[in-house]
């Protein structure tokens, strides 16, 4: 029975839950003992909260004792470690903050907790979310379940890994460029990084303000939409955060008939062959089931890598000069003048990743180079979502890979910059705003294949309505 | 593009590069910076979107005086969202 538990996905587990085949304790004790067989081999999580989810599980029961529990009450979940958690460490995978614990919880988790659902850790990522492979955490590299030479992609790794190794039935991450989407493809998940201004980002560790989405990562596609409908909406806290998702049911009625579907091709695209056939095998899915599909080129997308990372290392470099040893984050010992401290500290604790996004975002930044880079960047940006503004005029949503690659052994892209270039699918929709969802659509040697879809912003139910179609079609 | 001072930029951003890192972070820092330069400078969008901006700045100059308007603007009293019965003269 207990075996059985771990496997479930929300909606089913819920509906046990109500039905009292089991108690939200007995979950929880399922998931911390599958937590406890499989941490040593994948290092998933930075921190496990045992006894804080025994108790909030006991609460939980009590609550669904009464009969009107929402669908989360007694579900176990991860967060990732930039979501901050009053009373429980959140250290961003780094150094800096390996002993920081906040005073407030972010908006997102505190949701959840009115919801009911139950904390069971803190999920291992790359430092400050600064890389694509979860290899540049400060601590230990997550690895991927499905094969443990490979990484479970980045920088959501250890949220992703810990649904994917059935430790939680789901989690939250935070995508700046791809960091739920990506993860989500090497792991088999579903990931969805909503609109920008859909979820709060109050209590998530900035890295990059203008980019960063917190979004879940699911096993099922109506988990999916359960959990952002819990997480989303205004909030006082965030005056960015404008837009409310209720997942409707007929998001899942799997009639898909008229809505034209944009097989995006793009610039500069290297996508291996059996990645390239999954994506064309699921358009032609969709086709079949009453989707018109259109191949589409936005030129403009090949400028969106290298914008990309001009500016969220440019507001990186802005928004980690706080952690300097005075006023954030651990500080160097014995250091002389202010500004030794300064240097000492920041280049004491910030990691490689860190460093170089630093020294790239302040150079980008820096007079005399910002028309050259900044300036740039920020143009690439606007036709980017000028590009994607016109093709929703006569299409409504765009289907590409997530990935060029299923997920890579670990060591095997040392170059930054070939790093950088596995991130082509994702960051374009980062840069507009626009949600993107990505999920399961086939294997290449047994390792999976994630599909993405990307639609207007605010037309995060239409990504559900077509994904829920994709995962029926490859169930 | 000019060469990547990497001292000055790291004290720039209060950090300090060991002799033995130098090397290898410069060039990294050297090759993403060849791919940031491939970033091209202004094009027809942002031509027409300067365009758009001088139209704007030209309308605005326009309003010869713009006392009337700030005098006939709402009270906060009013609510400043919304016009007054007798509208705004």
């Amino acid at each position: 029975m207990m075996n059985e538990l771990i496997s479930r996905d929300i909606h089913t587990l819920a509906a046990g839950l109500q039905r009292k085949d089991f108690s939200a304790v007995e979950l929880v004790r399922a998931h911390i003992d599958r937590i406890r067989s499989r941490e040593a081999d994948i290092s998933a999580l930075i921190t496990q909260t045992e006894e804080h989810a025994l108790a909030r599980a006991a609460e939980a029961d009590a609550r669904l004792a009464g009969g009107d529990a929402p669908l989360l009450c007694g579900i176990p979940f991860v967060l990732k470690d930039n979501i901050c958690t009053e009373g429980i460490p959140t250290t961003c995978a780094s150094r800096m903050l390996a002993d920081y614990i906040p005073p407030y919880s972010a908006t997102a988790y505190a949701r959840l907790q009115e919801a009911g659902a139950v904390l069971l850790g803190k999920g291992n990522m790359d430092e400050f979310s600064m890389g694509s492979s979860t290899e540049n955490s400060a601590f230990y590299p997550t690895r991927n379940p499905l094969d443990p030479i490979r990484v479970p992609g980045g920088s959501s790794g250890g949220p992703a890994t810990a649904v994917a190794a059935g430790e939680v039935p789901f989690a939250l991450g935070s995508d700046t460029g791809g960091s739920i989407r990506q993860p989500a493809a090497f792991c088999g998940l579903v990931g969805m990084k909503p609109t920008y201004g859909t979820v709060s980002r109050h209590g998530l560790v900035a890295f990059a303000s203008s980019l960063d989405q917190i979004g879940p990562l699911t096993r099922t596609v109506r988990d999916n939409a359960a959990v952002l409908s819990c997480i989303s909406g205004p909030d006082g806290q965030d005056d960015t955060a404008r837009y409310t998702f209720a997942a409707a049911e007929d998001l899942f009625s799997g009639d898909i008939r008229g809505i034209t579907v944009g097989l995006l091709r793009f610039p500069g695209d290297e996508t291996d062959s059996a990645v390239r056939a999954a994506i064309e095998d699921t358009a032609a899915a969709l086709a079949e089931r009453g989707a018109q599909i259109r191949e589409v080129t936005l030129l403009a997308l090949k400028d969106a890598l290298p914008a990309y990372y001009i500016l969220s290392s440019a507001e990186a470099s802005a928004n980690l000069a706080r952690y300097d040893g005075v006023r954030y984050g651990a500080r160097a010992g014995s250091a002389g003048t202010p500004d030794e401290l300064f240097c000492t500290t920041r280049s004491t604790y910030f990691g490689p990743e860190v460093r170089r996004r630093i020294l790239l975002g302040t150079y980008a930044l820096s007079a005399g180079h910002r028309d050259a880079f900044y300036l740039r960047a920020q143009n690439a940006a606007r036709r980017i979502r000028t590009a994607f503004a016109e093709n929703f005029a006569v299409c409504d949503c765009l289907l590409c890979p997530t990935a060029p690659t299923v997920a890579f052994p670990f060591r095997e892209k040392t170059d930054p910059v070939a790093m950088y270039l596995g991130d082509l699918f994702t960051v374009p929709a980062s840069l507009a705003g626009i949600p993107a969802i990505s999920l399961p659509c086939g294997t290449s040697d047994g390792l999976p294949i994630g599909v993405q879809i990307m639609a207007a912003a605010g037309n995060d139910g239409l990504l559900y309505r077509l994904a829920a179609v994709i995962e029926e079609v490859h169930a | 593009m000019s060469q990547f001072d990497i001292d000055g930029i790291a004290a720039i951003a209060r950090l300090t590069v060991s002799d033995g890192e130098k090397k290898a972070l410069a060039e990294d820092m050297a090759a993403i910076l060849a791919f940031a330069a491939t970033l091209p400078e202004a094009d027809p969008y942002e031509e027409e979107a300067a365009r758009s901006l001088s139209a704007l700045r030209e309308d605005e100059a326009t309003v010869s005086d713009p006392a009337p308007l700030l005098h006939a603007a709402p009270k906060l009293s009013e609510n400043a969202f919304t016009v007054p019965s007798g509208g705004i003269a």
